[in-house]
């Protein structure tokens, strides 16, 4: 009996999918564009993936190159800064993992509270402009201002006393990597909390009201209602980010770093640029590898994070 | 608005669209319709870099170009034409990699940065061209075989004797002058500086003050009156006369005529002379003046490789430098500068008029970078120096040796190479075209353009005429000599570059070419040149015979060794590393390298491959 019902059940799910199918094509027809751009631009691409175990040259392709196992890897990890680099690359990673994924929030939240609505769009506005600023530009920007000479500079000595120096160029930790992390959330935090204003805008008046009745103060609102509301949306956001973190967006270190902060500068990405192209060949192979290398990471953090935000109810898949 | 007339609005916005992209396209790379030649063959070349497109937008439409395409070419005299192809500007060389590894290759590449020939023919890029160039370029072969320089960097020989080409390479006539050197502001020293064996101070200026390469004066420098030093470096510079510094010493005095200067005109926190970021140039430059060598891989005199790296040269180089660091000569700030190109350091600081000394380009010599601001540019004259002996460092192995690892141009470069893909055209009437250009007419139009009687002829072309160069681009001066035209030479622009057909493989005159330069000028120049690059081979014919596999071992080995200099090379020079325990450390970590295992490698190919 219970086959039977199964059986019925299934059949009946299998005609509801045609059914919706023949129902809702032109829905369907409208992905397809999507899905081939994915295959052809995302998936098929994948089988250049070889090129890390192979001494790949661009005139015997992948088929020719001769296959070299894990040879790239065992240069890429056995590279006497390897270890500094993966330290830096780590160390930046959880900054930006946890200061940089909470400024975003903070600002939102900081945006709901502001009563005057043109204020409020002002703010948001002016806060977008610095993601549409191409990462050249920020990071000559960014050069000038913590030069010697630099207005931030002269900030820092004259009210917080602090040494007057180019503050790109001081090797002690942590200093390449706050000022990386403020650069990063100075850019991106208007952009990125624009997720939350959606979803704290979500949010029922009516529980505001009730709670302000109730005689709750601002504060009180935000940690009980508001935060609690919007806590899905951060665990997504905290499952995308946690996965780009380490490995995404060090191409601007390129732009800042130089020989004398190797030390706390070089991360895996920019480490591998100087190893793969810094002799004057191109060692395709080798970028390969960490690349290859800095995907598997991402993918393993992915998983974790959305295995760790399963358990609060809110995760992505 | 109704729908048929929707539909005719984008019917004929879609037509307007066709044959705009027609008319768009369709003019790309064709010759001018001047001449009763039609071509009969289109060859696809693709260009490194093409003439701003202040003049035109596509190369085709060179004048000199379009004036040699009117003629027919080969024995069944055909006329050609070509279609330039050329990458966006900043991604020349993603153009040039995605062609190879698409294979769409065009018929003629320009062969600036491939690999060398020989392995581009491995490869399959390119196609060996000898039966080509024996039959039809009876220019070529005969100045291939002029000289030792050019053979040996045009021809390849094989375990059989017999020769080969490989790429039709560009053969000058003299070693022509490079675009960047040191130089300095002569005018502080004039101003601040005495006589060093009378104590008078010295006097000058500018003769004609809208002339800014009329400067006169009576400077001379210390070691002219050393008769010792003097006489050692008369042996290698004979052309000295003692008016231009020749030893560190030299350099060093003039520091602190600098130093005097930006503490008199209230320049604060600079510096008599800045470097490149890392410390050093790979290539030798200032560090060959050590005792000769580079820190890479070099030849000495008696075509022995070494490696510099660990070498004394390299370390009493360092020293100097860390010397001039402690006396505030040495920029304080050089190894932050990394987004500085080694002949534009602190650019910034250099066309304020602040600093002494540097590693600049021609367009600063002279009075050019005089603002007529009344800033620290007011009376500028920067004159060019010669690369300096060391007299004051080191053992006497690194004192007075000329450098030999030096930037300089060969008497052969570039060049293009032919792919397969031109195989079935006409290579006949291209070979013979190309063989133009190696005669002293081709040669003319290649460097410099037309002529004037070439202009006159060529009515149906109006370049000249719109661009002022009635009289052409250039005319035989009383000495015999083929002069650059005054519209030319005033030009601040591309003019002069966009008038001949610099891209052809071809014979460069510089021997009897008078570019029109002012003497002052033209003496810097030749000052940047005056010792020549017997010593640094990389790029020369002995490592192009190299095969891929080699050529990769030495650049992943180089890749390792370079950031290991780049990162500790500095902290000798700030001082942060000291010399006595450091140095030994430094040798040490390049030996686990193994530098001599390419040592070697790199022998095999000197003895076979000689490039000078």
């Amino acid at each position: 009996m219970a086959k039977k019902n199964a059986a019925v059940l299934t059949g009946s799910a299998r005609r509801s999918w045609k059914t919706e199918l023949k129902r809702d094509w032109v829905v369907y027809m409208l992905f397809v564009p999507i899905i081939v751009y994915e295959i052809i631009f995302h998936f098929l691409p994948m089988f250049g993936i070889v090129m890390a175990f192979q001494d790949y040259n661009v005139a015997d392709g992948y088929f020719g190159s001769p296959w070299v196992g894990l040879k790239h890897f065992a240069t890429l990890f056995g590279g006497e800064d390897f270890p500094q680099a993966i330290r830096n690359t780590v160390a930046i990673g959880l900054l930006k993992a946890t200061i940089g994924f909470i400024a975003p929030i903070i600002f939102a939240l900081m945006l709901s509270l502001i009563e005057n609505k043109k204020f409020k769009r002002f703010c948001q506005t002016l806060s977008y402009m610095p993601n549409f600023v191409a990462a050249v530009i920020v990071c000559s920007l960014f050069t000038q201002f913590l030069a010697k000479d630099g207005p931030l500079t002269m900030l820092l000595t004259n009210i917080f006393g602090l040494t007057n120096q180019n503050w790109f160029a001081n090797d002690q930790i942590p200093v390449f990597w706050l000022i990386y992390l403020f650069m990063g959330i100075w850019q991106s935090i208007g952009w990125g909390s624009i997720m939350y204003v959606a979803a704290i805008s979500q949010i029922s008046g009516d529980l505001h009201e009730a709670a302000a009745i109730d005689g709750a103060t601002r504060m009180q609102r935000m940690f009980k209602i508001t935060l609690p509301n919007i806590l899905p949306m951060i665990m997504m956001m905290f499952v995308i980010n946690i996965g780009t973190a380490f490995v995404a967006g060090y191409d601007n270190i390129l732009l800042l770093y130089m020989p004398s902060t190797y030390s706390v500068s070089d991360t895996v990405f920019t480490y591998t640029y100087r190893q793969a192209f810094g002799g004057g060949s191109s060692n395709y192979s080798l970028s390969a590898a960490s690349g290859l290398f800095q995907s598997v990471v991402g993918t393993v953090l992915l998983l974790l994070s959305n295995a760790l935000s399963r358990k609060t109810g809110s995760s992505l898949f | 608005m109704s729908i048929r007339t929707k539909w005719i609005a984008l019917f004929v916005a879609v037509v307007v669209m066709l044959v705009g992209m027609q008319v768009y396209y369709g003019s790309i790379g064709t010759t001018s319709s001047g001449g009763s030649a039609t071509p009969e063959t289109t060859f696809d070349w693709w260009i490194y870099s093409g003439t701003s497109s202040e003049y035109y937008d596509n190369y085709a439409k060179n004048p000199a170009i379009q004036y040699t395409l009117r003629k027919v070419w080969g024995p069944e005299e055909k006329s050609i034409a070509f279609n330039f192809l050329q990458g966006a500007p900043g991604s020349e060389a993603d153009n040039y990699s995605t062609m190879l590894a698409s294979g769409d290759l065009p018929d003629i590449i320009d062969a600036v940065i491939s690999d060398p020939p020989k392995v581009m023919v491995t490869k399959g890029y390119a196609m060996e061209i000898t039966e080509w160039v024996e039959q039809y370029m009876p220019n070529y072969v005969a100045l291939a075989h002029s000289n030792n320089e050019y053979y040996f960097n045009s021809v390849s020989v094989d375990d059989e004797g017999k020769e080969h080409y490989y790429a039709l390479c560009n053969f000058a006539d003299g070693y022509d002058t490079i675009f960047q050197g040191y130089q300095y502001r002569r005018d502080w020293i004039v101003k601040y500086g005495v006589n060093s064996s009378t104590g008078v101070p010295f006097t000058g200026g500018y003769t004609d003050e809208t002339d800014q390469d009329s400067w006169e004066d009576n400077v001379m420098f210390p070691s002219w009156y050393d008769e010792a030093k003097k006489a050692k470096y008369l042996e290698l510079n004979p052309s000295w006369d003692g008016t231009t510094p020749a030893y560190i010493s030299d350099w060093e005095w003039m520091f602190e005529i600098f130093t005097r200067a930006q503490a008199d005109l209230g320049i604060k926190d600079k510096y008599s002379i800045s470097m490149y970021y890392p410390g050093f140039t790979w290539s030798g430059g200032l560090l060959s003046c050590f005792g000769g060598g580079t820190c890479y891989w070099y030849q000495d005199a008696d075509n022995k490789v070494h490696f510099g790296g660990n070498e004394e040269t390299f370390k009493t180089y360092l020293e100097c430098l860390h010397n001039w660091y402690q006396k505030g000569w040495l920029d304080h700030d050089f190894n932050q500068r990394t987004s500085d190109s080694f002949y534009q350091i602190d650019d910034t600081s250099v066309r304020q008029g602040q600093i002494g000394m540097w590693n600049g380009v021609q367009s600063e010599l002279g009075g050019r970078l005089d603002m007529k601001d009344g800033g620290f540019t007011a009376g500028i004259f920067v004159d060019g120096a010669t690369y300096p002996i060391n007299d004051v460092y080191g053992p006497e192995s690194c004192q007075y040796k000329a450098p030999d690892c030096v930037m300089g141009s060969g008497l052969v470069s570039g060049g293009i190479l032919i792919t397969p893909k031109a195989a079935n055209k006409d290579l006949a009437a291209l070979f013979s075209y190309l063989d133009y250009f190696y005669s002293e007419e081709g040669a003319l139009l290649k460097c410099l353009g037309l002529s004037k009687a070439q202009a006159d002829e060529f009515t149906e072309n109006t370049f000249y005429k719109d661009n002022g160069l009635e009289g052409g681009a250039w005319f035989l001066n009383d000495e015999g000599k083929y002069q650059k035209s005054d519209v030319l030479v005033q030009d601040s622009g591309q003019l002069a570059t966009a008038c001949g057909f610099n891209k052809a493989p071809g014979l460069g005159l510089i021997k009897n070419v008078d570019l029109g330069y002012a003497p002052s000028y033209q003496a810097s120049l030749d000052r940047w040149t005056v010792f020549p690059n017997t010593g640094f081979f990389q790029g020369t014919r002995t490592t192009n015979e190299m095969s891929q596999e080699e050529t990769k071992t030495v650049a992943d080995l180089w890749a390792k060794i370079l950031e290991y200099m780049t990162k500790n090379a500095a902290d000798f020079i700030t001082g942060k590393n000291d010399f006595e325990k450091g140095w030994d450390k430094w040798v040490k970590v390049l030996g686990k390298y193994k530098p001599d295992t390419v040592t070697a490698l790199f022998q095999t190919y000197v003895d076979k491959y000689p490039f000078r």
